[in-house]
């Protein structure tokens, strides 16, 4: 045993010979009889719905499952409506923005094993499906096409839950074999966990004195229309105001005296009930009037409790006489309809037994809107009871209240019905056949056209209730029932609380020691006063619907040594403890990684930052030496400005653009006007740049004359800067020149040929060319020439030698 | 037994619940002043045995007990194990709980030839290592809950019922 876990009460029967466990706790509804219990054995933890509709069973949602045993129907490789997945709600963390699971869920298809649908959830507890969970998966089965039978009937396990938990006090209080029990002793756990206590001592310790066993238990809500569900039912209750006042409400004789109470609150508002004859009707009588003397409820022989719903309008008769009919409800304010409502519901002719089946449904139906018409919970599924601004629907069920209910307004299965009133109309409609004797009995009385089946008539009954709440949007008639649903038990009270916020349940923990009862707290508002903590008793009703406020832990129950924690436990908590430190410190050493992973790669981006604009300023260091460099040599052959030449700008292919202008086209010239200095690429063209440019043309033309030595080529230019109107003269004496040298250099390659010339002889002749260019072809020719005679002289001496030698 | 709702109530005290974290050590009232023994001494022991006689008015109280009174014990002695049931269930725990269930059954029968043997058995207990199969405890849920469906018929060969439950 854990010293957190929270004791989950159980209910013990007493037999005539003996006793047994009767935990299962069922609810009777409008459309199907529900039970809940445990999935196996009576302390399984996993716990089980099983719903019988009276209908089908493999059109239906058989069960609901919870915990493990939803893991275990979930293995087995079915998932939601067939597909492998179940829906998944999740939740994000405000702080972190990390989404998390919540809950799985969703309707398993039928099987052999089970004939119906199964709803399975799986989440951190065994509990049933919250509102926002049945409206996801309600959306989800509205967007399908085919022809699920079971669209609507996911509501009706929102209102098991809440009704469940007060059926289970009723069952407890209203049967004196009944009774709730704590599931163990913790004296006897403590003597047999305990070594060396012996089998005397242990059993001597039992004492039934300080077991803890109530046969009677209080249901305890701040929800208005649970609460009054309950009452209605005689099931003590104590219903707790928004402002934590709490109410005893009293159970005795509560529908005469909510009669009462709602008469004397339209009596208040000017209504009437003359119970006079109809003016054209004899035979019919005005049973409640609205202050402006239109008949709202009437009595008659076709329709014995009749509300009218209708528009005020003029009819005309048989005999030709026109009539006046129509009550204008439509037209009343929420809080009169609402009272109209439940007068009309709480008033419903028959027995007793018949007139609470009908308030019983007529509640249920309320609860449903209560639940389903949240806009915050239903924010998964908007559709189901649309914005203000989209009237239609709510349009089309206020019109069915006014020109009655045929078969034509059955909600087929295989539309995507979305709203609220068509999706509790189709399960309306398909238990058509399998309504209680006691509803179609009083249907039988209260309706007489028996043309329509007495079945479909109890189903026309219900859709009634359900168009007439659907009938207007934004909550107004809901919230006025609901307001209303307060008013009743306040009054019901005599306007007398048991506890007001301020003086700690002390009154109530009186009562229930003086009672020796017990609380099942559903809902309330702010936390649970201490002395009802002990109290509080834990159920599988308050496990299915996630309330267990106020519950003590085993921790909190204690005897004179406080509780004692099984070795177990001890050792799973130990674990449990190890696994948390390792996590954290994981965490820290993770938390540790990232900061030095941070650090490190902000200074990484730091280095490479310094790096980069190191090697920007060495490439621009580089750049302005290699720029100085050209600059100098530039100056040294004269060049002032190396002109740049602007790039012409791409011709893509791709580019359609005609508009771009072309650029003009110019001559060689013009294109070394274009100066580009770095700031401005702007053409000049004035006279120094004029000048600068024939000078420009002029190096050109010299550096063509390759005959030319450099030092030749710098004279030149620098006499054209000096006189730049001679530069063709100079130009021309320098292209002279280079000729004149050229033909020199290559008389001199010529001569350089004649290898019978002596070195002496070659320079005499160089000189003479020299002197006299124009005769160089001449001197040339006297150098062959002279060369060509020592070739002889030389041949003729060897000749000569080698007679001598050869002799 | 509940011939009458029989209203007893909660005898639970609400305390702060930081005590939960168990120590090995717990304070005991040794006359009128409070002193720490250690949870597993022979000191703790004696302790709680008076204190399970204190409760009973010194024994008196089981021995006059009434057999409504008697059945009624029984019944929190099974809900106590009813609560411990799962997979698991160690052996000595679960054979003490049958042995203090066939005890209590005798009592109820008025019998007590069984009494020693089941006290040497009780004392064995300790010594078992291992966990009862699920099945088993479902095995003994029936037996027993059959047995307290006819409590008012429990005699004094009622306890045999249960002896094949000791072989686990």
């Amino acid at each position: 045993m854990s010293c957190e876990e929270k004791p989950n009460f159980v209910i013990v029967k007493q037999t005539g010979l003996g006793f047994s466990f009767d935990n299962n706790v069922t609810y009777n509804s409008p459309l199907a009889n529900h039970t809940l219990s445990q999935a196996q054995g009576v302390s399984h933890p996993s716990l089980i719905v099983k719903s019988d509709w009276g209908i089908t069973s493999k059109n239906t949602i058989t069960q609901l499952l919870t915990g493990q045993a939803a893991i275990k129907l979930v293995k087995t490789g079915r998932g939601h409506l067939g597909t492998k997945d179940l829906l998944i709600k999740k939740k994000v963390n405000k702080r972190t923005g990390k989404e998390s699971i919540i809950s799985k869920f969703g309707l398993i298809p039928p099987s052999k094993n089970n004939r119906g649908y199964t709803l399975a959830r799986i989440g951190n507890r065994n509990e049933g499906l919250s509102v926002a969970e049945l409206a996801i998966l309600l959306r989800d089965i509205s967007n399908k096409p085919t022809n699920i039978k079971v669209r609507g009937s996911p509501l009706e396990y929102k209102r098991l839950l809440d009704y469940i938990q007060f059926l289970m006090v009723e069952k407890v209080t209203n049967n004196d074999n009944l009774f709730l029990a704590r599931p163990n002793d913790y004296r006897v756990m403590d003597a047999v966990h305990t070594d060396g206590i012996s089998l005397e001592a242990a059993y001597d310790g039992i004492d039934e004195n300080n077991s803890t066993i109530y046969g009677k238990a209080y249901f305890v809500t701040m929800d208005r229309v649970a609460a009054l569900a309950s009452v209605v039912r005689k099931i003590p209750t104590l219903y707790q105001t928004g402002s934590q006042y709490y109410y005893n409400v009293p159970t005795t004789n509560s529908i005469p005296k909510i009669q009462e109470i709602l008469a004397k609150m339209l009596k208040d508002k000017n209504y009437t009930m003359p119970e006079t004859s109809m003016n054209n009707h004899t035979n019919r009588k005005q049973e409640l009037t609205t202050p402006s003397g239109r008949p709202v409820i009437t009595s008659g022989p076709l329709f014995a409790w009749f509300l009218d719903t209708r528009n005020v309008n003029k009819k005309t008769n048989a005999d030709g006489k026109t009539r006046t009919v129509g009550s204008d409800f439509h037209g009343l304010t929420d809080e009169d309809k609402a009272l109209i409502l439940f007068y009309w519901a709480f008033n419903y002719p028959g027995s007793t037994d018949e007139n609470i089946k009908v308030i019983k449904y007529f509640l249920a139906i309320l609860d449903t809107f209560h639940d389903f018409t949240d806009t915050k919970r239903i924010k998964n599924f908007k559709k189901m009871w649309p914005e203000s601004s989209n009237t239609a629907p709510y349009t089309t069920a206020r019109s069915k209240t006014r020109n009655g209910l045929t078969n034509q307004n059955i909600p087929p299965t295989t539309e995507q019905h979305k709203f609220l009133v068509k999706l509790l109309g189709i399960d309306i409609y398909r238990k058509v056949g399998k309504y209680n004797k006691i509803i179609t009995n009083t249907l039988s009385k209260t309706n007489k056209r028996n043309a329509i089946p007495i079945q479909l008539r109890v189903a026309h009954f219900l859709y009634f209730i359900t168009n007439v709440l659907g009938s207007k949007p934004s909550r107004g008639i809901i919230t006025a029932c609901e307001e209303l649903s307060r008013n009743i038990m306040i009054k019901l009270s005599n306007d007398t609380h048991i506890n007001k916020p301020l003086n700690f349940g002390e009154n109530i923990c009186k009562l229930l020691n003086k009672e020796k009862s017990c609380l099942v707290i559903d809902a309330i508002n702010g936390s649970v006063p201490t002395c009802m903590k002990k109290y509080s008793v834990f159920h599988n009703v308050g496990i299915i619907d996630p309330a267990d406020k106020g519950i003590l832990s085993w921790g909190e129950i204690l005897g004179i040594d406080g509780c004692i924690e099984s070795a177990k436990v001890i050792a799973a908590k130990k674990k449990e403890k190890k696994r948390r430190e390792a996590a954290k410190k994981a965490s820290a050493d993770a938390a540790a990684r990232r900061e030095k992973a941070k650090k490190t790669r902000a200074q990484r981006i730091k280095n490479e930052a310094i790096a980069a604009a190191k090697a920007k300023k060495y490439a621009d260091i580089k750049a302005k030496q290699a720029s100085n460099r050209r600059a100098a040599l530039a100056a040294k052959r004269g060049i002032i400005n190396k002109p740049q030449t602007a790039k012409r700008p791409r011709n893509n292919n791709n580019n359609n653009n005609k508009s771009t202008p072309k650029k003009p086209k110019t001559n060689n010239i013009a294109n070394n006007m274009n100066v580009n200095n770095g700031v401005n690429n702007m053409n000049v063209n004035n006279g120094v740049v004029n000048r600068q440019r024939v000078i420009n043309n002029a190096r050109l033309e010299l550096n063509k004359l390759i005959s030319l030595r450099q030092n030749q080529k710098n004279y030149y230019l620098e006499k054209m800067k000096q006189d730049p109107s001679n530069i063709p003269r100079i130009l021309n004496n320098a292209k002279r020149v280079a000729n004149t040298q050229r033909v020199i250099n290559n008389a001199r390659l010529e001569l350089n040929k004649l290898f019978f010339l002596r070195q002496n002889q070659k320079s005499n002749y160089l000189e003479k060319m020299k002197q006299n260019p124009s005769n160089i072809p001449r001197i040339l020719n006297n150098a062959k020439r002279l060369a060509s005679t020592k070739i002889v002289t030389r041949s003729q001496t060897s000749a000569r030698n080698l007679i001598k030698g050869g002799g | 037994m509940f011939s009458r709702k029989p209203y007893t109530g909660s005898t639970a005290v609400t305390v702060n619940n930081k005590r939960n974290n168990q120590s090995k050590v717990v304070i005991i009232n040794n006359q009128n002043h409070g002193i720490l023994v250690n949870r597993n001494s022979q000191a703790y022991r004696n302790y709680l045995v008076r204190k399970s006689k204190a409760f009973t008015g010194e024994a008196s109280k089981a021995k006059n007990a009434s057999k409504g009174d008697r059945i009624r014990q029984l019944v929190i002695t099974y809900l106590s194990l009813a609560y411990e049931m799962g997979p698991d269930l160690e052996r000595k725990i679960f054979r003490k709980y049958i042995l203090l269930i066939m005890h209590s059954i005798d009592k109820i029968a008025g019998s007590s030839t069984n009494f020693e043997r089941y006290s040497q058995l009780y004392e064995e207990a300790e010594s078992l290592t291992g966990i009862v199969d699920i099945t088993d405890q479902y095995k003994s849920t029936k037996i027993i809950l059959d047995i307290l469906e006819n409590a008012f018929r429990i005699d004094s060969s009622t306890s045999k019922k249960l002896t094949s439950l000791l072989n686990f």
